[in-house]
């Protein structure tokens, strides 16, 4: 091969090699650059994903009637964060933390999986991804009256929930009267259907009230000698159709108070123990796995093996009010709950030793 | 007519080498600085919250200020138990202005974990 031949060749071999070769290396510098920037974008929506978690916290707490999803711009990022399941303090949320890159367009996402408990400040789960497979939270909540907070004829439940709000309601002359609680505390209780006054507290169905297959019900009460059957607790109508659980102090044929369950109007347990006419006593009633059962002052269990459905309609709830059957409640009622769950006897119990006078 | 062809390819390749060395520095810069802001941001996220102020550099690491700096800014809503502290985190070469790496955290107060 002659000189002219191998520049000719070697001028070929670069036109051809150094291409390819650049191309290569240009390729590679390329992948590696998007490489590292998806990673620190990748970094970047795990932390938006995790503040997300965070951000929904502080709405829980500030929030009266949280609402779902909820989306936040980070500078040009998105976060969202929906709630997969919940009890009145129990949040089970998912955070998207979304990078947008205007660089490498195609967007990352991450998530986060958080169980939030608002009443403690506390999370108890926490993982990356959806939380695919984890149970949902088992809810027992508790809608609480205690009539300490009575202002233009409202009482609030607890936690604070304008839905759950009482309205004092008079039949006939006035509304429930407030009167001493069992500790002697001046108008924190009410008073009701004494004298001339026919009249109840009222509360609008929703959906914390529509208990199925299990519930607690449970309140303080001082029913005085004017022993009658009467629903201390009532939520549903006025017929064995429409009624849907109540808690009943039934007067037996000694005059005595008996504490009574009723579910769907039908169905019915009654404890055997009279309730004082004296003083205040803590009466509740559950149903629920462990059947249906009673108790007196924070023991006195009593049950059968029957395990009732509650239907859900959407009948209002009603305190002091009469039932399917028999008048109103006469005499004083304080600290009304209502769970979702079948609370036990140590559970009822601790409730009645922490509220006892 | 060799030189011609020479001069025709090394130009752009030069070119092309010049930027696959800018690259990789990019590259390394990149990888660096998210790690340094990673860092700063774990430190900051283990940190009692009053103590989440807005600052710089890496907290209890100050090997690797010298190579990039970390800025974080520390905005907060609401207040007492109730409030959140919103995070913007930046790693830079130092003496430079461009943005390596940014990351957006938020703490709510008190609370605990018990996974």
């Amino acid at each position: 091969m002659n000189k002219r031949g191998s520049a000719l060749l070697t001028v070929l071999i670069i036109v051809i090699l150094v291409p390819i070769i650049v191309f290569g290396a240009t390729t590679f510098i390329s992948n590696s650059l998007v490489r590292y920037t998806t990673q620190n974008r990748n970094m970047q929506a795990l932390y938006l994903a995790q503040g997300g978690i965070h951000r929904a916290i502080y709405y829980i707490q500030t929030t009266a009637t949280p609402v779902w999803p909820l989306s936040v711009p980070v500078g040009g990022n998105t976060i969202a964060v929906s709630r997969v399941a919940s009890c009145s303090n129990i949040y089970q949320l998912v955070s998207t933390g979304t990078s947008v890159a205007t660089t490498y367009p195609t967007a990352i996402s991450r998530s986060v999986f958080a169980e939030y408990d608002s009443t403690a400040n506390k999370i108890s789960k926490y993982l990356e991804g959806t939380g695919a497979g984890i149970p949902v939270p088992v809810c027992c909540d508790d809608l609480y009256w205690s009539f300490d907070n009575v202002n233009a004829n409202k009482t609030e439940t607890t936690p604070v929930q304008a839905v759950y709000q009482g309205t004092l309601t008079a039949v006939s002359h006035n509304v429930p009267a407030r009167v001493n609680d069992r500790f002697g505390s001046a108008q924190k209780a009410l008073d009701f259907n004494s004298g001339n006054n026919v009249n109840f507290v009222g509360v609008f169905d929703s959906s914390g009230l529509g208990l199925t297959t299990a519930g607690t019900l449970m309140a303080w009460v001082d029913i005085g000698t004017t022993v009658a059957s009467a629903a201390v607790i009532h939520k549903g109508g006025t017929t064995t159709g429409t009624m849907d659980y109540a808690l009943i102090l039934d007067k037996n044929g000694n005059n005595n108070s008996r504490i009574q369950l009723t579910i769907n109007g039908v169905t019915s347990y009654q404890s055997n123990i009279n309730v004082s006419k004296t003083g205040w006593h803590h009466i509740a009633a559950t149903w629920g796995p462990g059947g249906m059962c009673t108790y007196l002052d924070g023991g006195n269990q009593s049950c059968n093996a029957t395990q009732p459905t509650a239907r859900t309609n959407n009948q209002s709830l009603y305190i002091g009010k009469a039932g399917i059957s028999g008048a109103g409640f006469i005499g004083a009622i304080d600290e009304v709950h209502i769970f979702s769950c079948q609370k036990t006897l140590s559970e009822i119990n601790s409730i009645y030793v922490s509220t006892e006078p | 007519m060799a030189m011609v062809i020479m001069a025709a390819i090394s130009i752009p390749t030069a070119t092309m080498i010049g930027a696959q060395i800018q690259g990789m520095a990019e590259s390394s810069d990149m990888t660096a600085a998210g790690n340094a802001a990673r860092l700063s941001m774990e430190k900051l996220m283990n940190t009692p919250y009053a103590s989440i102020t807005t600052g710089s550099g890496v907290p209890g690491n100050s090997l690797v200020v010298g190579l990039y700096t970390v800025t974080w800014d520390v905005a907060e809503t609401g207040s007492g138990a109730v409030a959140l502290k919103n995070i913007t985190l930046t790693s830079k070469r130092t003496g430079t202005n461009a943005v390596l790496a940014t990351l957006y955290a938020s703490v709510y107060n008190g609370v605990t974990y018990t996974v």
